[in-house]
């Protein structure tokens, strides 16, 4: 009898599985197959789905937002978060600010329709990302994607978004290789890590040694051993001999480590003039701590936002955390000469407690810009939306970040997207680079700590 | 002294300080493992706990984190009595992998209410007592590090000698060496497991207190030290106070002096000489109890 | 003919649960069109294969192993690899990175064998922290910003496909068959070798069963399988880094999968996969936007079920088959 059963329960696997295999595609999505021929060669064209959104224009524009809610990258999602949720309010609610569809309600070219989040949180996981892609475009229908900061994630829920014919907006994922993958309907806003190791970090520094012939010549690097961090150090040992220096130390570090001060003590046995580094909050404070211990600090300091931009950063160290240079979406200074950024800020502080900054600064600017998109093309429609992010051409006055959007149809990036560098001077971050632009003075070498 | 030299010899020094904050958070894990045979997955999470405790003490009331020691060892002693009354004796006979069950469980509950009720922003206690470096002959050493370490040993060396000397202590050993002839013997077994596992958490409120100091608070943050904790439990043999203490020095040595030369593998170092180790000495260092 | 309608009629509970979960996987993709759910469903067979995988060492075996991840990520990366670098086809690539996930795990196996416990379980856990680290820093295999593999759209022999549907037959099939392979291996006599081991192995040493031998047989299983999921899951993500492959979460997820299930048990592993992971993405979907209530819910189920019911999903479900079959005796009466 087990030989009998055993048999029939196979058979029926079989009959199953077969059953399942023959399963007719999903019905309502497909609609018509556009093939698209990439510039990149080695890949395959991937078929893009394009549907058609029957009916009148709807009351309620449906956006996806996909950000790490828990996990490691938590404190920065649920900040970045907030950013789009409050451009969201701005857009829907009447304000007078001197930002796209501030003012009136909703999108007017939609019969003022409201835009409605729907949040989903990937942990920081590209298989979840890929999931919650699935799932806000397929069941929640979202018509376009925002986020994800992780470009792990990125790489995964744009391909998704790819497939379907959905708008990505991407404002805060910084891994240059996202805009070489030649997909037509992603777009990121913010600069990548390959423009601003160069146009900013490099150039800038070169325009210091050539003002204030400090005759920098050392370079150490410091990474926290993650995706942003091994990027941006790749950038800066391919570009350190182009622009004349010699990386005298180079580390990388695992993350979130309990104890840096080896680390440190190698970094000052190597003593070099410049050090750029990329930690995230928790490390960033640690290192902070065990240059102070240590007593050593660089001529001149450039820091990646990831950590040392949060705020907790500053809170953390107070004055010690003066002088480092870093690049800026955020520069809460230029407020005197665009007051509507004093304005927003304010809006955030009272809505979520804390002030805007790097990080949220740029999701809050890619809702703007998504926003702005759809508004002109007058329909949720898919392709309309792309048309219309094609043609965004948004000045830099408009927006809250010292850069306009407009974008490279052949790469998705936005080619105005080069940063400007802020330091921290007396506990705040001032921008100082250009040194034509910046309403501030850079300080440099920056001063020892006995000097303080 | 020549300037590498004592670069080195601070690097060595941080490492054997570290290794002592390590140990700390460890001795407790041991003497719960020792004791109650129970292994804690949940361990790093009672340190972010206490560590959240120390930050709000002084967000509330301005009282540095070394003057809320006694508070915290104290809290979390009783905290200890609670958590073992309500859920640990429950596992107490479960095998091994139930254990890990359960307490995997409470740890990610702990860590996702911590992110539920206090966000995953990074906080700070600025301007402690206790910050900043001392020079000794060109030798940097870290002064929060040196705090925590004396604490370390002063801890150890009181529960060792509460273990070694005192009637309550001598009834934990025994317990952990044979729970049933314990009982035999008259010993009120239960009682010992509430004191035992309180004092386990006593000692992560201690290191709560002393972490406060130089490290930021955020929901996960025990978690790396929960899996140094692992290692050097099992590198100590579990149940030894001082064989963690030792262990708990190798492992802070091993992870600056592999720093030092290489940082981006320092952790496989670690695992590595943990490995090593482990394979030469399967019981651990020392015995237990 | 009639004697296998007989067969059914006389099947017991058991029995019609498979009958009853064959159909439900050729049903399933019938019913559920969206994309979504068919993608959550790979992930719970994956879960379920992956926990199958596990439960030849940990259920059967006794050795409470928590580096698996070190084997699912040795077969994302040697089949990507591969796929990459010299243009071999992931089911070959699949092949080679399970014989050397089976190699290395019996090549660390063999020393740690002689450790007890936790002690063996921590030996696993420092060894897939090991392997993590240096991937994470290797520069060869892509460092900390892992693999990308090209999208090709569909491709039999890339093993890429635009639909869902045909990565659900595979998982499927890759499930049934190590459910098969695990069924037939309980019962025969390496199966019983392991229980003897998993009871008692200073017995079982001393009735002269070679411990370590079969161990190192249910680690080289339990690896090769996991190692073959680990190409499924990157042909069907199309990335593979050290956080998503090699991460500790990861293994003691599989772990969890076959231990709430229920240990031990050839049911178990499906069990918890739809517990698991399943109810994580339902929870997750409904509850995703509020920073960590997701997970809170789920470790609350979590911890409850694990106090009052260790032996899990299985115990629950042999409970409520006692309950039909007294009733059923009962009417019978």
């Amino acid at each position: 009898m087990k030989g009998k059963l055993s048999t029939i329960v196979v058979v029926t696997v079989v009959l199953s599985l077969l059953v399942a295999a023959c399963a007719p595609p999903t019905p309502e999505k497909v609609v018509e197959t556009v093939v698209v021929t990439k510039v990149v060669e080695k890949e395959k064209p991937v078929e893009v789905v394009v549907t058609p959104t029957p009916g009148p224009e709807p009351e309620v524009v449906k956006i996806g937002a996909l950000y790490p809610l828990s996990g490691a990258g938590a404190a920065t999602g649920i900040s970045c978060r907030d950013g789009v949720a409050l451009a969201v309010e701005i857009i829907n609610g009447d304000y007078d600010f001197d930002l796209p569809l501030a003012r009136g309600k909703g999108l007017p070219n939609l019969g003022n329709a409201q835009i409605e989040l729907s949040f989903a949180d990937h942990a920081a996981d590209p298989n979840i990302g890929k999931e919650e892609a699935e799932r806000l475009i397929t069941r929640e229908n979202v018509v376009a994607l925002i986020g994800p900061y992780y470009s792990s994630v990125a790489d995964t829920a744009s391909t998704v978004a790819e497939r379907y014919g959905i708008p990505f907006v991407c404002p805060d994922a910084i891994a240059y290789s996202l805009g070489e993958r030649g997909y037509k309907w992603f777009f990121r806003t913010c600069a990548s890590n390959k423009v601003y190791v160069e146009k900013a970090y490099m150039e800038m520094l070169k325009d210091i040694n050539e003002k204030y012939g400090l005759g920098l010549k050392t370079l150490g690097l410091l990474n926290e051993e993650t995706l942003a961090g091994k990027m941006e150090r790749d950038m800066e040992l391919a570009l350190a001999p182009e622009y004349g220096y010699e990386v005298v130390v180079d580390i990388t570090y695992p993350e979130k480590a309990p104890d840096v001060s080896a680390e440190v003590a190698k970094i000052k046995a190597a003593n070099p003039d410049v050090l750029i580094q990329l930690s995230y909050v928790s490390d960033a404070i640690l290192f902070h701590k065990q240059y102070r211990e240590q007593d050593w600090l660089p001529k001149v300091f450039i820091v990646s936002d990831a950590g040392h931009s949060d705020p907790a950063f500053l809170e953390a160290v107070g004055a010690d955390g003066n002088f480092l240079l870093s690049r800026v979406a955020w520069a809460a200074d230029l407020a005197k000469v665009k007051p509507m950024i004093a304005q927003v800020n304010e809006l955030f502080k009272s809505r979520f407690g804390r002030e805007f900054d790097e990080r949220n600064a740029r999701s809050f600017t890619g809702m703007i810009v998504l926003a702005d998109a759809i508004n002109r093309a007058g329909s949720t429609q898919p392709e309309a939306i792309r048309k219309a992010l094609l043609e965004t051409d948004i000045p830099e006055k408009q927006l809250i970040t010292p850069w306009g959007v407009k974008f490279d149809p052949a790469t998705g990036e936005n080619i105005l997207a080069i940063d400007v560098m802020a330091e921290t001077l007396d506990g705040k971050w001032v921008t100082v680079w250009p040194f034509e632009l910046a309403p501030a003075k850079i300080v440099v070498p920056v001063p020892s700590w006995e000097e303080r | 002294m020549p300037p590498d030299t004592a670069l080195i010899l601070g690097v060595i020094l941080s490492g054997l300080l570290m290794g002592g904050v390590y140990a700390l958070v460890s001795g407790g894990l041991s003497l719960i493992w020792g004791v109650l045979k129970v292994v804690n997955m949940a361990h790093g999470s009672f340190l972010m706990l206490s560590m959240y405790l120390v930050y709000w003490i002084w967000r509330l009331t301005g009282l540095d984190p070394l003057l809320t020691i006694p508070i915290t060892v104290a809290l979390f002693f009783l905290l200890g009595i609670c958590v073992q009354k309500g859920i640990i004796r429950h596992i107490l006979e479960a095998s091994l992998v139930n254990q890990i069950f359960v307490t995997f469980g409470m740890w990610m509950l702990m860590n996702n209410l911590a992110l539920m009720l206090w966000k995953a922003d990074f906080r700070t206690v600025s301007n402690p007592l206790v910050s900043g470096g001392l020079g000794i002959m060109g030798v940097r050493i870290s002064f929060p590090k040196l705090v925590s370490f004396g604490f370390s040993i002063l801890a150890t060396c009181a529960i060792w000698l509460f273990l070694q000397r005192t009637k309550i202590g001598i009834a934990i050993r025994a317990v952990a060496q044979d729970r049933k002839a314990a009982w035999l013997m008259g010993i009120d077994v239960d009682r010992i497991y509430e004191v035992s596992f309180g004092l386990g958490l006593a000692t992560v409120g201690l290191a709560g207190s002393l972490l406060a100091n130089f490290f930021s608070v955020y929901p996960y943050a025990g978690d790396i030290f929960h899996i140094f904790a692992l290692t050097i439990v099992t590198l100590g043999g579990f149940g030894s106070i001082s064989g963690s203490f030792i262990a708990g020095l190798i492992i802070g040595l091993a992870e600056a002096v592999s720093a030092f030369i290489n940082p981006a593998l320092k952790y496989f170092v670690v695992f590595g000489i943990f490995l090593i180790i482990l394979l030469l000495k399967p019981e651990g260092l020392r015995e237990a109890l | 003919m009639r004697s296998y309608i007989r067969v059914i009629k006389r099947a017991s509970l058991r029995h019609i649960g498979y009958l009853a979960f064959a159909m439900f996987l050729g049903v399933y993709p019938l019913i559920f069109r969206d994309p979504y759910f068919l993608y959550v469903m790979i992930n719970v067979l994956l879960y379920a294969f992956l926990g199958e995988a596990w439960n030849v060492i940990g259920g059967y075996a006794g050795q409470c192993a928590l580096g698996h991840a070190a084997f699912f990520g040795l077969g994302a990366y040697i089949s990507s690899l591969l796929f990459i670098k010299l243009g071999v086809s992931p089911w070959p690539g699949m092949l080679i990175g399970a014989l050397v996930s089976g190699g290395v795990s019996v090549a660390i196996g063999w020393p740690c064998f002689r450790l007890r416990g936790a002690y063996f379980a921590l030996a696993t856990i420092a060894f897939a922290e090991m392997v993590r680290v240096l991937f994470n820093h290797w520069e060869f295999v892509g460092g900390a910003v892992g693999l990308r593999l090209p999208v090709l759209g569909d491709s039999l022999s890339a093993f890429q496909f635009r639909s869902y549907l045909p990565y659900y037959c595979i998982i499927s099939i890759f499930f049934v068959l190590s459910f098969l392979l695990v069924w037939k291996l309980s019962k025969s006599k390496t199966g019983f070798y392991w229980k003897a081991i998993k009871s008692d192995p200073d017995a079982a040493e001393s009735l002269g069963i070679d411990t370590t031998k079969y161990k190192l047989i249910s680690m080289f299983i339990s690896s090769f399988l996991v190692s073959m999921g680990g190409t499924f899951y990157s042909q069907l993500v199309l990335y593979v880094d050290p956080t998503s492959v090699l991460v500790r979460d990861l293994s003691v997820r599989v772990a969890l999968v076959a231990i709430v299930g229920g240990m031990g048990t050839i049911e178990g592993p499906v069990l918890g996969s739809f517990m698991m992971i399943l109810l994580s993405s339902l929870i997750r979907a409904r509850f995703g936007d509020v920073p960590g209530l997701h997970l809170v819910i789920f470790a609350i189920i979590l911890v409850v079920m694990s106090i009052y019911k260790p032996q899990g999903m299985m115990a629950i479900l042999e409970d409520i088959k006692s309950w039909i079959e007294r009733r059923r005796s009962l009417g019978a009466a």
